[in-house]
């Protein structure tokens, strides 16, 4: 038990109703102000977003194309998690997070080059971050037409006398040019996150480290590191996030999912349920498993990231 | 204080006449129908502007005459079937799709049953004698069933066709099409090293060409119910049939016969490919005769899909009614849908239809046939006369998601990257799931 503070003499009066009226009416103003102004926040979000979900999480429970309703109870759930295809597509979704590591790696890079502002560190600052202003689909566009058999790419591996890669028939190589078209569009934003936490650091710390006789290495691994740690917890957990929800756009303008469903996702996989078929309540359970499951990664990622700082 | 009133007084009037500038209605007061098309009655130049024969543009301008108070949009779509048909069914739910939708004949109609107008009645009796194929758009493709669509044209059939020039450089002798598939292998075989184009020019990423060739080889083995059977339950999807088809098609991309990329380049580099000179044989069908005629003259020749040797029906030909009209039931202009779905079914508008377009003929018992002037589709109709069987295909019949299926199958069979049993199997497993589960 800890003992009450002490009040202030102004407080208390004003608290006991001695202060002056004023006060406690524009007190009261001052509460109605904040609530009217959070008001329409409030209501996107109960609009967008905690209607959509609940009403997801209703449709899950039934068989339905979307006009017609049956109850099913967690009919749904049971033959999503028994269906093959689920766990074909729940494996490559977990290929796709190749991309993760890759990703934090060209970010420090380049966030740590911008800091020391390398030459042309301003160009390269807003070069990194150009694809952040292209859509999904120009960059998928792009992508497809580097890797095309009759592309760019071949062109230059038929150059140096090799043969000609058809990149999106097979699962491997187009599972290699979507994460390659998702670290190019990812790592510059993540870099700039990077870059504002590194600006965060006292420069005196990196003043006194190379007073102490540490080298560029050392100082990256023993200062700038450990002082980022945190946000690049936070661009992990971000990417992680990203590669079983964002994808879609990608799949959809490079492979379709195909060959077969070998570049299928589960957020390809939820839109292909709901609407190529008539299995909308099926492809809301899928949407509301793969919540739930993000959700217990990230606290898992949360913990292990917190059990590794202590 | 009086400032902010001003201010909020101001805003809402240019929200409100921001809105209004957005709405959906006419200004000239006129009421508007909304049609959806995936390209099956629309046509477009290489820039993206309506071409001279749009068949679908003709007719709402002559409709648009005979009604001066109606304003009709077109919509075109992608023309990607799965893609169109997810976009159908999202719009249908939400309640904001087509008045009239255009699409396939089949499952791509039949399995949107819950947001399609039952038209039985809207036809008169005349209508409905003088048209054939209104079981392809009827539930359950009996008489019985509700009639979900208006069956456009007499049918579009799969073939291949050869560029005569090249199939020369190669030295084939095609004055007799081949008997048999395995013959059309044979051919290819010998073409090959002959001339700077690949036998057979294969853009097979969606999983089409598949579609047409399995619709062949499974007719020709099973006859003209073969996928009406499978989708009443009567023959099973692992069907014998099914996995020797899947097997020849196969054989195409196994023995080298075919483009490197065939798995990975889409159906719209097939026509372009082939008039370009990239391959000796297409496998294709009867909606590339207007485009082919335009860019090839009588340059390049056209037989039916051969059957396997030893099948039961080898001069079957796969295919059919294609085009499937529609109007929403969700519509807010039913009357004036039907009354368009009426003009379009007078003999003289698919008259209209089969000379702009020059791809099938009409399925009006009192069509002019002389508006025919196509050179292909002047062949196609002997061997359509001559066929022992019609086979309505697959990707026609089945329910959406199975065909889906298909579609990704073929692909991946073709390169082999999956076993025509695996094929089936999962087949099975898809309609079993639409249809029981």
């Amino acid at each position: 038990m800890t003992a009450p503070a002490p009040t202030s003499p102004a407080i208390a009066s004003a608290v006991a109703g001695g202060g002056p009226r004023r006060r406690v009416s524009w007190q009261r103003r001052e509460r109605w102000i904040g609530l009217a102004a959070v008001t329409p926040a409030l209501l996107l979000v109960l609009g967008f977003m905690i209607y959509p979900v609940g009403y997801a999480l209703y449709i899950s429970f039934h068989k339905t194309n979307g006009v017609t309703f049956e109850y099913i109870g967690f009919g749904n759930y049971t033959k999503l998690l028994a269906d093959p295809l689920l766990h074909k597509v729940f494996g490559t979704n977990l290929l796709f997070l190749i991309a993760v590591p890759v990703v934090i790696f060209a970010a420090i890079v380049c966030s740590v080059l911008l800091y020391e502002r390398v030459r042309g560190w301003k160009f390269f600052r807003v070069l990194f971050f150009v694809p952040n202003v292209l859509s999904t689909a120009v960059i998928g566009l792009m992508f497809k037409t580097l890797f095309s058999y009759n592309g760019p790419v071949n062109a230059v591996i038929q150059a140096f006398g090799g043969e000609p890669v058809d990149f999106f028939a097979g699962a491997g190589t187009a599972i290699f040019v979507i994460v390659l078209a998702l670290v190019w569009s990812g790592f510059g934003y993540q870099s700039l996150i990077l870059l504002s936490a590194l600006s965060s650091i006292n420069p005196e710390i990196f003043e006194a480290a190379a007073l102490d006789g540490a080298g560029w290495w050392r100082r990256l691994w023993s200062v700038t590191l450990p002082n980022i740690k945190r946000v690049i917890v936070l661009v992990s957990i971000l990417n992680v996030l990203y590669t079983f929800t964002s994808l879609f756009g990608f799949i959809f303008v490079m492979t379709a999912g195909g060959p077969g469903y070998d570049t299928t996702t589960l957020d390809y996989l939820i839109y292909s349920l709901a609407f190529s078929s008539s299995r909308l309540g099926e492809g809301s359970a899928l949407a509301v498993m793969v919540f739930l499951f993000i959700g217990a990664l990230t606290l898992i990622q949360l913990r292990f990231f917190r059990s590794a700082e202590d | 204080m009086k400032l902010t009133r001003i201010g909020a007084v101001l805003a809402i009037t240019a929200l409100a006449l921001g809105a209004a500038a957005c709405s959906p209605g006419d200004d000239s007061g006129k009421t508007t129908l909304t049609i959806w098309d995936p390209g099956l009655l629309t046509k477009k130049t290489d820039d993206g502007s309506v071409a001279d024969n749009s068949f679908l543009h003709a007719a709402v301008a002559e409709f648009e005459k005979r009604n001066e108070d109606v304003s009709v949009e077109i919509v075109t779509l992608s023309g990607d079937i799965p893609k169109d048909a997810a976009q159908f069914q999202a719009a249908s739910i939400a309640g904001n799709g087509p008045d009239i939708r255009i699409g396939y004949t089949g499952g791509n109609t039949v399995d949107y049953a819950e947001f399609l107008e039952d038209l039985d009645g809207t036809f008169s009796d005349e209508t409905m004698t003088d048209l054939t194929g209104w079981n392809t758009v009827r539930e359950g493709y009996d008489d019985t069933g509700a009639l979900l669509g208006l069956p456009y044209g007499g049918g579009s059939y799969f073939y291949v066709f050869y560029n005569k020039e090249l199939a020369e450089e190669a030295g084939l002798d095609l004055s007799t099409p081949p008997a048999t598939w395995e013959d059309l292998l044979a051919l290819g075989e010998q073409a090959l090293g002959k001339t700077d184009a690949v036998p057979f020019w294969t853009p097979n990423q969606e999983g089409y060409v598949g579609a047409w060739v399995v619709a062949a080889l499974v007719g020709g083995q099973l006859g003209s119910t073969a996928f009406t059977d499978m989708y009443n339950g009567e023959i099973d999807l692992t069907d014998p049939a099914m996995v020797k088809a899947y097997e020849a098609f196969g054989e195409l991309y196994a023995l080298g016969l075919t483009n490197p990329d065939a798995g990975s380049l889409g159906n719209g580099e097939q026509l372009p490919g082939f008039v370009q000179g990239k391959g000796i044989f297409m496998v294709s069908g009867a909606w590339e005769n207007a485009a082919l005629e335009e860019a090839m003259g009588e340059n390049a020749g056209v037989f039916p899909i051969p059957m396997l040797a030893g099948s039961d029906f080898p001069n079957a030909v796969a295919g059919g009614p294609n085009v499937s009209i529609s109007v929403t039931n969700y519509s807010k202009q039913k009357e004036l849908a039907e009354e368009f779905l009426n003009f379009l079914a007078e003999p003289s508008t698919i008259d209209q239809y089969v000379e702009l377009f020059q791809v099938e003929p009409s399925n009006s018992a009192t069509a002019d046939v002389s508006v025919i002037t196509n050179y292909y589709l002047k062949e196609e109709a002997t061997f359509v006369a001559e066929a022992d069987a019609v086979v309505y295909p697959f990707d026609n019949v089945m329910p959406q998601s199975v065909i889906d299926l298909f579609y990704r199958l073929n692909a991946t069979v073709f390169t082999g990257q999956t076993s025509p049993e695996d094929a089936v199997e999962q087949l099975q497993d898809a309609y079993d799931a639409e249809t029981v589960g």
